[in-house]
């Protein structure tokens, strides 16, 4: 029996209020999650990934923002068209969020166990006993010593990568289906990004959920996802299980986000870049939003992407992208991204990128 | 004393609850001595203020009268107290009480502590509401005129146990002794007035007023404040642009101006002050909460308590709130200060309380009244306590602001 997705978005589109004119950040995003599966979501600074993210449990403050169109399904519904009160019961119930910044994570004036009893209590009807050894186990579950003590103290007396813990830990107490991590490590330092990001993949694998991982680190991406979706300015422009992904880049800015990852194989000292600057949101280009940085364009073939948005297709089983250039493009429909695919090794393109 | 470091874990031993934010901000507040000697003025005159019917009072606590079946005893000054006096008994009881509570069950296991604390002070209000509106109904206070030292003189009475000011405020020592304006003695401890009433006794009195004005009237203004702030700042838009422009209006209110309008209609009435000066005082404290509630709402930890799926009002009164309350806590002490000088000013003016009610402001235009001789002894305690209270409430707000200011937080 083929799978279902646990979480699908389609066509999603969110604008915020310029000064004068609504300036799209997220602009016709689809994807899918299945069960038990990492999704990456990796983009450069205000490609719209983290907006994208936040809007599937819509804390979007709105306004300024504003969802243009597009669904959300989860368990079957519509998560924008779902009241407030129902929308609650789902925010760290069934799907839980962790941040970019432990350090303001946390509200400062309350105990760590009290922030955690008080969001298992939003979500589970148990005597307070029972609820204390909850958060001390999640506590424990996370990695950290002596939770009992720990539960009475503040969060200035604990130090970062132990605040993106205790996040967890929350996040986690009520048993959420998906996790949505927003650059969980960015803030901290190597060391401890390691340590969070092995934490997160034994934990999604002993509660059975799902991980929608946001961030701008490919080394991560190789290590921890099993499907990635590259976005660039506020569209997925490629999307792939990550051994495709890391073998075959269809799409010209993936191949530049590659090429961008330091190799220690590399002897020559500078770093490839990708030239030219994402084009402001304001006024995208009408065709292709890469063309102005593309390589693969020129000559005849450029006039249909200075004309065409190319849209996201599926080209083969495992692999959606969308540039005129990608081999069988022309003939290929678009359908929701989306694979029911799990990691069971490290690839062999793993072990890589600057947080080796 | 040992300094204060950003991490108190590692100084303090694993067996100490760990000190939150607000302790650790009024730990600091109280580290100069003068802010210590301020606090405890403010907090023994507020304590005077809470217990004053039982200070002084011409009634003897217990005292053994001669009536026709022998010797009985008496309580003149329990009788004599309002139901008004022992609500406010009850009500400070059961606030004194919870505090207390409150530190003695730090130590607790946090989730017991929680139920505890919320145990006890349920138990506390309840018991007071239940022996409040038991005394209520039950209590008579019937007018004693007895003069109780001139029936000990005449041996109709004994073993008397008197207040330790044994002076009413509005008792005159009789005209026969000529007592006005006597200079401080052992008798009377700070003098008389014109009247021949004890000066001490009086003043203690006052703080009654004084205090009862202050911490009401900001109380009402506090929470109008915090209400309309919390609104303006969390919800922005059209609350904040409403809200914002109702501050405005409210704050071209001529306050003292009102009041004599409003004494000038209704007569005297000190509730009416309290109310008048909450009603109008509002303003600034709605403002505070509100830039802290534009800042606050956009941190991190209020994004994360949305996405656990926090309801609103929680977010708002539980997170929001305790983080955004101490600069506008700074300013109700200048709060507090403003509303016992314009009570003051009133009573100089003499309409504010009404007499023989005392008033420190009162006193002071009854010492100064250019119909009568000027003594320094009536004039200087309540001029001097006028002083030391708005000079207190200034000095310890400013500590507060200091110690809460993150450039020395550390």
């Amino acid at each position: 029996m083929p799978e279902t997705p646990l979480l699908s978005v389609q066509n999603l589109q969110i604008s915020f209020r310029g000064e004068d004119a609504l300036v799209p950040a997220v602009d016709g995003v689809s994807f899918s999650i299945y069960p038990r599966q990492t999704l990456a979501i990796v983009g450069e600074s205000g490609c719209g990934k983290s907006v994208t993210a936040m809007s599937i449990l819509r804390l979007i403050p709105t306004p300024p923002g504003k969802i243009i169109a597009g669904e959300i399904i989860f368990n079957g519904q519509d998560l924008l068209k779902l009241p407030e009160k129902a929308m609650r019961r789902v925010r760290g119930g069934q799907i839980a969020m962790i941040f970019q910044e432990p350090m303001t994570s946390l509200n400062p004036v309350m105990t760590i166990g009290d922030q955690i009893l008080e969001a298992i209590f939003l979500h589970q009807r148990l005597p307070a006993r029972q609820a204390v050894k909850l958060a001390a186990e999640s506590l424990r579950q996370v990695g950290i010593a002596d939770p009992e003590r720990r539960l009475g103290e503040y969060p200035h007396q604990i130090s970062g990568g132990m605040k993106q813990r205790v996040m967890i830990a929350m996040a986690l107490a009520c048993h959420p289906q998906i996790l949505i991590a927003d650059e969980p490590t960015t803030a901290l330092d190597v060391t401890i990004q390691a340590q969070i990001l092995e934490l997160l993949s034994t934990l999604k694998t002993k509660n059975n959920m799902s991980v929608l991982l946001i961030t701008h680190d490919l080394g991560v991406v190789a290590e921890n996802a099993d499907v990635v979706a590259i976005m660039y300015a506020g569209r997925i422009v490629e999307f792939a299980d990550v051994y495709e992904l890391y073998a075959n880049p269809l799409h010209p800015y993936t191949r530049g986000l590659l090429a961008c990852v330091p190799r220690l194989s590399q002897t020559n000292q500078r770093l490839t870049t990708i030239p030219g600057m994402v084009p402001n949101a304001r006024n995208w280009p009408t065709g292709c939003r890469f063309e102005p940085r593309c390589t693969d364009c020129k000559d005849e073939a450029r006039t249909q992407c200075l004309s065409h948005l190319p849209i996201l297709r599926q080209i083969n089983e495992r692999h959606w992208v969308a540039t005129f250039s990608a081999p069988g493009y022309a003939d290929a429909k678009f359908t929701l991204p989306g694979l029911p695919v799990r990691r069971n090794k490290t690839p062999a393109t793993g072990r890589m990128g600057a947080t080796d | 004393m040992t300094e204060l470091s950003a991490h108190p874990a590692i100084e303090t031993p694993s067996t100490a609850p760990p000190a939150s934010y607000w302790t650790l901000a009024i730990r600091k507040m109280l580290r100069p001595w003068l802010v210590k000697i301020f606090a405890a003025y403010i907090a023994a005159v507020l304590l005077i203020s809470l217990t004053v019917p039982l200070l002084a009072s011409g009634k003897p606590y217990a005292i053994d009268i001669h009536t026709g079946n022998g010797w009985v005893t008496r309580y003149p000054l329990f009788a004599d107290l309002t139901t008004r006096d022992y609500l406010t008994f009850i009500a400070g009881a059961v606030i004194i009480g919870i505090v207390v509570a409150w530190r003695l069950t730090r130590v607790v296991e946090m989730m017991r502590r929680r139920s505890l604390r919320l145990g006890i002070a349920g138990v506390l209000i309840g018991a007071g509401i239940l022996g409040g509106s038991a005394l209520a109904i039950l209590h008579h206070n019937r007018f004693d005129g007895t003069d109780y030292r001139a029936l000990i003189k005449s041996g109709m009475a004994k073993n008397a146990i008197f207040a330790p000011i044994p002076w009413g405020y509005a008792e005159m020592e009789p005209l026969s002794k000529n007592a006005i304006n006597e200079l401080p003695s052992w008798h009377h401890w700070l003098g008389t007035d014109r009247s021949g009433r004890d000066v001490l006794a009086r003043m203690l009195w006052a703080s009654r007023v004084a205090m009862g004005i202050g911490f009401v009237s900001q109380a009402i203004a506090l929470s109008l404040g915090i209400i309309v702030g919390a609104m303006m700042g969390y919800f922005g838009g059209i609350f904040d642009l409403l809200g914002m422009r109702l501050v405005e209006m409210v704050e071209a209110i001529p306050t003292f101006f009102l009041i004599l309008t409003f004494i000038a209609i209704f007569g005297r009435s000190i509730l009416m002050i309290m109310v008048i000066l909450g009603v109008t005082g509002w303003t600034g404290y709605a403002r505070f909460l509100r830039a802290e509630f534009l800042r606050i709402r956009q941190l991190d930890y209020i994004v994360a308590a949305r996405a656990t799926g926090m309801p609103l009002w929680r977010i708002m009164f539980r997170h929001m709130l305790p983080n955004g309350l101490t600069p506008v806590l700074v300013s109700a002490s200048f709060g507090l200060a403003g509303a016992v000088t314009i009570e003051s000013s009133l009573s100089y003016l003499g309409i504010g309380v009404r007499p023989p009610t005392p008033s420190w402001g009162g006193m002071l235009n009854a010492a100064g009244n250019p119909a009568t001789v000027f003594h320094w002894f009536e004039a200087l305690p309540p001029g001097l306590a006028l002083f030391l209270i708005v000079l207190a409430f200034n000095i310890v707000g400013e500590a507060l602001r200091d110690a809460i200011d993150p450039k020395s937080l550390s």
